[in-house]
């Protein structure tokens, strides 16, 4: 495996030197700019927004006016403005659907009175490594610009800006790629657009023109229903006692291990921990998970889903369970974030919160517990952070959040409770609280916050119940605070509590 | 400040001072002892294992009672010790007597009793010096083997944490006089008088050195007055100031009371079965506390928890609280009970572990903390920083008598898939929960079905050894990892 990547590594720099940047005469290929102008909230004062940025990338036009791109481009957008190559001119463009967990997002121009059926060009599926492609892209001047590149592997593998498990093509490159989307061809057919670029390997990760194809589909077969997820946690079997004793005969060369099913699906999803797949539609799972794909060779078997199947379709799942094969109906759905204990929100979505007496109460996400960067195990709250990484194998109900009292706004009411930050939350006025709904549901009810109780304190802190409303009008004036609460989404309604997990996220082999 | 900024003063070499020897009382001077300690430490990630053997030197001076006193840090893991005066070239063999590395304080015993000839006691100062008194350390620094003096002025008097356990904060003295390594151990004296043991420094800042004062030294000469070291009391109270006028209305606290609202109690310390969350602490022993806390000692402000620092495990303290819509007296005897759950960095104690098919389980402590370096980015990493800091307040300590981890593998085929289960915390092995190393020896006797099934918190996947190749290689493993014996279990418990 190593020669044959470093022998297409040499192939790939012998092209560098033979075969020089072209700039194409004339685009028949419509990539466009795709100017961001974005503001991230603030995920430590989650009232307020960062200052504006900009991002650069590119898009496909796939018609006159609608144009596709990544979501990772356009997240927490502001203003997007589309520019075609030697034009100069900036238009204004909208989002019609994006979709983190495939990173794509489809946009149409401001001026289109009506949007046009959109197509995907010719494409190509994704085939053998070592396929010669192009790739497009625009340089800053607008200019038009073609590298060579070669697809050197495909791999399910986790997305560059989103912790969700898609087959995604390596690209060795000649071409500096200044920005995502930029369309890639393999003999005039779109092969599928880039994600991301590392120029200290000359790398781009390609998202195929499969899943471009049926997003777009998708999207123009309203209700958007999203790819669907084996909403399992699992890992490769490859140790041979836990094989014998899990009860996988000795004939059976494959199987994977269930380590935990997604939240919400405890109904429609039979499988449970330490279950072992052993097939999913008749279609063999080797004992590391790959599958051999009739286009693309072996690949991981959440491939398998995310690339022929739909939400709501089902599968014939064999597995073993305490010794004993059987064959269970597992009905597909789309991932929700929103379902787990702490939602990961990595496209950065304003998170509800509740400003009290000054008390600062939020729900935990991973967006909020990883803010320190790369040392936020050393930096975040020991039990805020064993929280988020224990949570794949938490038990919980439907809707249950972490409350956090993550700091207060230091007046007079709060007096004697300025110190406390990053609490874990366990009543409101008495009340045990799940989730900052049934926070807002006692204030709401009661006037306000009169009592709080936090995990590992047998004693309630208490504010002044007269006080609350002019502190609360000095607080929001004061700290420049324009609403005091953000609601959260509905709340989930289901009711059996069941495990949570990543869905596809293979954990390490070593197992 | 942080703790790793502190820096403990024990010298491995040689240099000169660049400081005026300033004239102190020649009696301090000739009880001045240097220190010779042979220290070997163990490795709590290979914990049959102990590090090649180091030597250090430090400061004493000896006290009444032919003893001489020192830092805990001075002889710790001691192979082997020597003692020697000023300007002496005799060495004598010395031993350690008792040890508070709660205080990093140590008293020596010296077998040949003409070590004492024309050695005086010193004297101790019945009270703290003033800020800004001129005080005078001295000490053998930097391996040197004449005795050095330097000066400086008390520029602070504070609570400040003890380097050598990492935990325990005292009452320390700030001079800013130079103590450099080696001075460890030795004498701060003022007026001829000691006022404290010179013990640690701050890298961090200019002429920032640290010295025991002398209310710990007492408490500690008093604590080993009955032949046994019991070390400070824990009250063991979590609390919150009673500052907020709804925490007072709330708890109905009458006017004109002030103290401190209990807001959770150690279930290791001396307020367990006396004091519950909720009550408010009004007064100690006559003390009338504070809405901040604090209680008016020697004429000035100080935090209640003082009162614990001047006290002995055995004392008695009469509590003023009110619960339940009354002020209300309590006894609370303190005591130092044995708390498994306390993360002190660890000396003078033989790891213990037990080793099961080149899998290395040990109690959780702060040296194995301390041997991982991956950043805790890792879920069982990260665990084991929670437990260490909320074990006890999030109630992990009821199912547990110590914290059973598997720290390491010998690696070898039959544990060849355990690598993502290494820091993992132990909860049963083949069914039986596991509350204490004992436990995993015995779980392990007996195989149901041939295998050996060992669980981890927070972990579906379980770990599954074939219970006959287990039996029939661990005497390879051993040897081939050239380990002793494969357990080492009770030998020393954590302080």
């Amino acid at each position: 495996m190593r020669t044959a990547v470093l022998s297409s590594l040499r192939l790939a720099l012998t092209l560098l030197v033979i075969v020089p940047f072209r700039l194409a005469a004339e685009s028949e290929k419509p990539v466009v700019e795709v100017l961001v102008s974005f503001q991230e909230y603030d995920t430590n004062v989650p009232w307020q927004r960062d200052a504006t940025k900009d991002r650069r990338g590119f898009g496909l036009m796939l018609n006159e006016s609608v144009i596709i791109t990544t979501e990772s481009l356009i997240r927490n957008q502001t203003l997007i403005e589309i520019r075609r190559p030697r034009s100069g001119r900036k238009e204004t463009a909208r989002l019609i659907q994006a979709d983190p967990q495939i990173d794509l997002a489809l946009l149409a121009l401001d001026t289109a009175t009506r949007i046009p059926v959109a197509s995907l060009p010719s494409s190509t599926a994704p085939e053998a490594t070592t396929t010669t492609a192009s790739i497009l892209q625009i340089t800053a001047s607008g200019e038009p610009q073609e590298g060579n590149g070669r697809i050197v592997q495909w791999k399910v593998d986790e997305l560059p800006n989103a912790p969700y498990a898609v087959l995604l093509g390596s690209i060795l490159t000649d071409l500096n790629i200044d920005g995502a989307g930029a369309p890639v061809y393999i003999d005039d057919r779109l092969a599928g657009i880039t994600l991301s670029y590392h120029g200290g390997s000359r790398t781009a990760l390609m998202l195929p023109a499969m899943f471009l194809q049926q997003f777009i589909d998708d999207v123009q077969s309203p209700p958007y229903r999203g790819f669907a997820s084996a909403g399992i946690a699992w890992q490769p079997l490859i140790d041979d006692t836990k094989r014998a004793y899990f009860g996988v005969p000795a004939t059976e060369p494959g199987g994977i291990q269930v380590l935990g099913v997604l939240p919400g699906t405890n109904g429609e999803n039979p499988l449970q921990p330490n279950d072992i797949i052993l097939e999913i539609n008749g279609t063999a799972i080797d004992a590391q998970g790959f599958y051999n794909d009739p286009v693309c060779g072996r690949l991981a078997f959440p491939h398998m889903i995310k690339g022929n199947h739909r939400p709501g379709d089902h599968l014939q799942v064999k597995r073993i369970r305490d010794r004993q094969v059987a064959t269970d109906t597992v009905v597909l759905r789309r991932f929700n974030d929103a379902d787990l204990l702490i939602p990961e929100n990595p496209e950065g979505l304003p998170e509800p919160y509740l400003v009290d007496g000054g008390l600062v109460i939020r729900e935990l996400t991973g967006r909020m517990i990883k803010a320190p960067g790369k040392q936020w195990t050393l930096r975040t709250n020991p039990r805020l952070a064993h929280l988020y990484l224990a949570r794949q194998t938490d038990v919980q109900k439907p809707g249950e959040r972490v409350v956090i009292l993550s700091s207060v706004l230091a007046d007079p009411i709060n007096i004697g409770y300025q110190h406390l930050r990053d609490e874990v939350i366990e009543t409101v006025n008495g009340t045990p609280v799940a989730n900052l709904h049934n926070v807002l549901a006692a204030v709401d009810r009661e006037g306000g916050i009169h009592r709080l109780g936090l995990r590992g304190s047998g004693v309630e802190i208490a504010l002044a119940p007269g006080a609350l409303d002019e502190a609360n009008q000095r607080i929001a004036t004061q700290y420049r605070i324009p609403q005091l609460r953000r609601e959260p989404s509905p709340p989930a309604t289901a009711e059996p509590a069941n495990m949570t997990a990543r869905p596809d996220a293979p954990v390490p082999a070593d197992k | 400040m942080t703790l790793a900024a502190i820096t403990i003063a024990i010298s491995s070499g040689c240099t000169t001072i660049p400081d005026r020897a300033i004239p102190a009382p020649q009696v301090v001077q000739q009880s001045s002892i240097k220190i010779h300690n042979t220290m070997q430490v163990d490795r709590f990630n290979t914990p049959w294992q102990a590090s090649p053997p180091r030597r250090g030197s430090g400061t004493g001076f000896v006290i009444a009672g032919k003893r001489i006193l020192t830092n805990a840090h001075v002889v710790s893991n001691s192979r082997f010790l020597e003692v020697q005066k000023n300007g002496d070239p005799r060495r004598y063999l010395a031993r350690v007597r008792f040890t508070a590395h709660d205080c990093d304080l140590a008293i020596l015993d010296v077998d040949d009793p003409d070590f004492f000839d024309n050695v005086p006691p010193v004297t101790f100062t019945d009270a703290l010096p003033a800020l800004g008194d001129t005080v005078t350390a001295i000490g053998f620094p930097l391996g040197g083997d004449r005795v050095s003096i330097t000066r400086g002025v008390v520029s602070r008097i504070d609570h400040n944490t003890y380097a050598h356990s990492a935990i325990d904060q005292h009452l320390v003295l700030q001079v800013d006089a130079a103590i450099n390594p080696g001075n460890s151990g030795g004498p701060v004296v003022f007026n001829g008088q000691v006022v404290g043991v010179a013990f640690q420094g701050l890298s961090a800042g200019d002429n920032i050195g640290y010295a025991i004062p002398v209310p710990v030294i007492r408490h500690f000469l008093k604590d080993i007055e009955d032949g046994r070291y019991d070390g400070y009391p824990e009250i063991g109270i979590d609390y919150l100031e009673l500052r907020n006028p709804a925490m007072r209305t709330s708890l109905g606290v009458p006017d004109g009371e002030t103290g401190v609202v209990i807001s959770r109690i150690d279930p290791f310390g001396s307020a367990q079965g006396h004091l519950e969350p909720g009550d408010v602490l009004l007064g100690i022993d006559g003390y009338d506390i504070a809405e901040d806390g604090t209680i008016r000692l020697d004429g000035n402000p100080v935090a209640f928890t003082e009162i614990f620092e001047r006290r002995q495990s055995g004392d008695t303290l009469d509590m003023r609280i009110f619960r339940a819509g009354q002020v209300q007296q309590l006894k609370v005897t303190l005591a130092n009970p044995s708390d498994p759950f306390v993360f002190r960095n660890l000396y003078d104690i033989q790891p213990e572990y037990a080793i099961c098919g080149g899998l290395v389980f040990a109690p959780l402590n702060r040296e194995i903390l301390k041997t991982i370096s991956t950043g805790f980015s890792s879920v069982n990493d990260q665990r084991l920083i929670y437990l260490s800091n909320y074990g006890k307040i999030d109630g992990h300590h009821r199912d547990h008598d110590a914290f059973v981890i598997l720290i390491t593998r010998l690696p070898h085929p039959v544990n060849t898939y355990a690598e993502s289960f290494i820091n993992g915390l132990v909860v049963d092995v083949n069914g039986t929960p596991i509350r204490r190393m004992q436990d995993l020896v015995d779980a392990f006797k007996t195989a149901p079905n041939g295998f050996h099934v060992i669980r981890f918190a927070g972990m579906t996947d379980p770990l599954i050894l074939d219970a006959g190749v287990l039996e029939a290689v661990q005497d390879d493993i051993l040897a081939q990892y050239g380990v002793p014996t494969p357990f080492n279990i009770n030998t020393g418990e954590p302080e």
